[in-house]
């Protein structure tokens, strides 16, 4: 096992190498120049001294030598200093990175609450009402624009009858007059997350339910569960322990790859809600031409899907002794 | 020459021809309603979009390449020297600036509310573009942007309508009617699907092809490389490469958009075709193309990736799907494509102003719902050619 999981972690270094090397010529090609854009528009600096500046910074040597030295800070974890926000950049990231954390944390277990129990029942009641149902309504969630749906619940939620707060994460008054007690605190973060947890989860639903479903399909049709059935065993426990401890194995993969896609995906519903998440400060860096925050937001969501793939590799190993012996 | 074939066919018993796949598959969609369903949508939204825009006046049309900001800031300081306003070049300079600023980007819609060019253009900012020529100019300006914005198609006194008997849907931010605009828009959105979609299927089918067909140290690299594509974060890289395409002019920010969504999504394709491909090259049909010496070419192309095109169809279609949605998210965040080219998106984008958000809903729900169907029926089309092309439950 040691083995399976060491030698999957060593075919990660070359391909974070290769994403980290598009990383950096992606960010290179950005309009923008550095020294312009930490100075400011309109600075009375001369060029002189700006070409001192950009020398001093090494930013006038070439790519592949930017590029060796940028990976090299990076893997010490220097991520360099932003200018929007004019602190370090390791800083924001951890600063922003929770909040996005919780709204998918929720918004992922809220999902499989309802995509696992709904996804069996479809499965074993194949084509029935309940599965035609739900059938139509993944078709939905998979068509539906998340950030369109986003705003038409703001809209009748928050800007109609004003039930909901429109955006944000706490109430800004609140926030800074300092809240009376972490139980108000809980409620009012919570009550700015009901809009976005909804969508978020919904948009997961529709696709985690139908692949729970087809997997679960798949494994009702194979011979063993013929058996257990003819041994005469119950419903509940063919379906529940022999079917679908085998048709969670697929699931396992799919949430390894679901996880970096949720958080790609959140980019658009933190944009919408103004949640103050790292999707947020990524779009923010891409307009301000903040190209270390952009490059180590980058990094971030890259490491993070090689990571979701890694973690459904080796989970499908500890499930399937098979995938270990290939 | 015809009697002699209708001679032959009265003389010949009538025989049973078989049925080709193709008409296999025909049949089978005919009778899937899901897919009629999908594909009758999917038809009456490209015809839509085709002749809808047609309809309307050549001057709708002519707005659709610049934007009101565009369209005035070079002619109207000529329309200024003319009305004899002095010019110099620090005036051209602050005034360019400061008109990028208010006009082109985002304040548009103050400027267009208030209908008063002194709003913005505080009396201070007046007196500094003019050093000290201030009476009466703002006013100027104001009319000659005014005229200059009409002989460009603009109508901004006609500016935020909602749905009349002129404009089923309203007009927008800039006076234009939103459903010329909806429907120009989806132009713009189908096609990005559509070349999205092919170059995806394009990348795939070639990498998948001759990854299966050669198998060896290509196979090897060329699978590494998709795994590789595969674990790039999707929409932030997408982002990323659309902001770093910024030199693109916006007229063809659909094609930057159809590049980033075709080079990140192909892999997926590539790794079915080439498990296809690997389990076909073992088969009969194969051995005889090899003694029969054909090329390699024309061995993958015309016996191997037929039997794949199940497959490719299907998965060009629910990518076509899902280019759509990339483009309209893309756009949404402003980085897909670009204003005064309308798209589904960039339509949806105007909700970020609150007033649009809370007031004119008929500005950005119809293209929301536009997306929605034309996904739906394209999503469902893809489900039912997949069950009916499906070639294990053809026999």
């Amino acid at each position: 096992m040691l083995k399976f999981i060491g030698k999957r972690i060593l075919q990660l270094i070359p391909t974070l190498i290769a994403i980290s090397l598009l990383i950096f010529i992606v960010v290179d090609f950005m309009p923008g120049d550095y020294v312009q854009s930490y100075l400011g528009l309109g600075s009375d600096v001369t060029p002189e001294r700006q070409q001192e500046i950009r020398e001093l910074l090494g930013l006038d040597r070439s790519m592949p030598i930017r590029y060796l030295s940028w990976l090299g800070r990076i893997v010490t974890g220097d991520l360099g200093r932003s200018l929007v926000y004019s602190d370090e950049v390791s800083n924001i990231i951890f600063g922003f990175i929770w909040n996005s954390f919780l709204l998918n944390f929720f918004s992922l277990i809220i999902a499989l609450c309802i995509a696992i129990p709904v996804g069996i029942k479809s499965a074993v009641k194949k084509y029935g009402p309940f599965d035609n149902f739900f059938t139509v309504f993944s078709l939905l969630g998979v068509s539906m624009p998340t950030f369109f749906f986003a705003l038409l619940l703001i809209f009748v939620f928050a800007a109609r009858f004003e039930w909901l707060p429109m955006s944000g994460m706490q109430t800004s008054i609140m926030a800074i007059r300092g809240y009376p007690s972490l139980w108000a605190q809980i409620r009012d973060v919570g009550s700015h997350m009901i809009l976005p947890v909804t969508v978020l989860s919904l948009s997961s639903l529709a696709t985690l339910t139908r692949y729970t479903r087809n997997s679960v399909i798949e494994v009702i049709n194979q011979d063993y569960i013929r058996t257990a059935r003819s041994k005469g065993l119950k419903e509940k426990v063919v379906i529940y322990k022999h079917a679908f401890r085998n048709a969670l194995l697929p699931l396992i993969t799919i949430l390894g790859m679901w996880i970096p896609a949720l958080f790609g995906g959140a980019i658009l519903l933190e944009t919408v809600f103004i949640w103050p998440g790292i999707g947020r400060v990524l779009l923010r860096g891409i307009r301000n031409q903040d190209l270390s925050l952009v490059m180590a937001t980058l990094v971030f969501y890259g490491v993070l899907r090689v990571l979701g793939n890694l973690l459904a590799d080796i989970s499908y190993g500890i499930a399937d002794p098979r995938v270990r012996v290939k | 020459m015809s009697e002699i074939k209708n001679d032959q066919t009265t003389t010949t018993t009538p025989r049973l021809k078989p049925e080709g796949p193709w008409k296999i598959a025909w049949n089978r969609f005919k009778k899937n309603k899901v897919a009629l369903v999908g594909g009758t949508g999917f038809l009456l939204i490209v015809l839509g979009v085709i002749v809808i825009p047609m309809i309307f006046s050549f001057n709708l049309w002519r707005t659709m390449e610049l934007d009101a900001g565009t369209a005035i800031s070079s002619t109207v300081l000529d329309s200024l020297d003319e009305k004899g306003v002095e010019i110099d070049e620090e005036f051209e300079e602050t005034f360019f600036n400061r008109f990028d600023e208010v006009v082109r980007q985002s304040h548009f819609e103050d400027f267009i509310e208030q209908n008063e060019l002194d709003d913005i253009y505080t009396q201070e900012d007046i007196n500094q573009l003019f050093a000290g020529e201030a009476v009466g100019t703002g006013r100027i300006i104001r009319e000659t942007i005014f005229v200059n914005l009409r002989a460009h198609g603009f109508e901004l006194e006609n500016s935020d309508q909602p749905p009349s008997r002129e404009n089923w849907l309203g007009t927008d931010r800039q006076g234009r009617d939103v459903m010329f605009r909806l429907f120009y828009g989806g132009r713009i959105s189908l096609i990005v699907g559509l070349l999205s979609a092919t170059l995806t299927v394009s990348l795939g089918t070639v990498v998948g092809g001759v990854s299966g067909y050669y198998g060896g140290k290509l196979d090897a690299f060329l699978m590494r490389f998709a795994e590789i594509v595969q674990s790039i974060p999707l929409l932030p890289m997408m982002m990323s490469i659309s902001a770093a395409m910024r030199w693109v002019p916006s007229e063809r920010t659909l094609l930057v958009v159809v590049f980033v969504v075709g080079i990140l999504s192909w892999p997926g394709l590539a790794r079915v075709v080439r498990g296809q491909i690997l389990s076909l090259r073992e088969q009969e049909f194969m051995q005889a193309t090899e003694i029969l010496g054909i090329s390699d070419v024309s061995r993958i192309f015309r016996h191997l990736l037929p039997n794949v095109l199940a497959y490719i169809i299907v998965s060009a279609t629910l990518g076509m799907g899902g280019a759509i949605l990339l483009e309209a998210g893309l756009s949404f965040l402003g980085l897909g494509v670009q204003p005064p080219m309308p798209s589904w998106g960039n339509m949806i984008y105007l909700a970020n102003n609150s007033t649009v958000f809370r007031e004119y809903l008929w500005m950005w729900i119809p293209p929301g719902v536009m997306i929605m169907l034309t996904v739906v029926s394209v999503n469902l089309l893809g489900e039912g050619l997949r069950d009916a092309l499906d070639p294990k439950e053809i026999r």
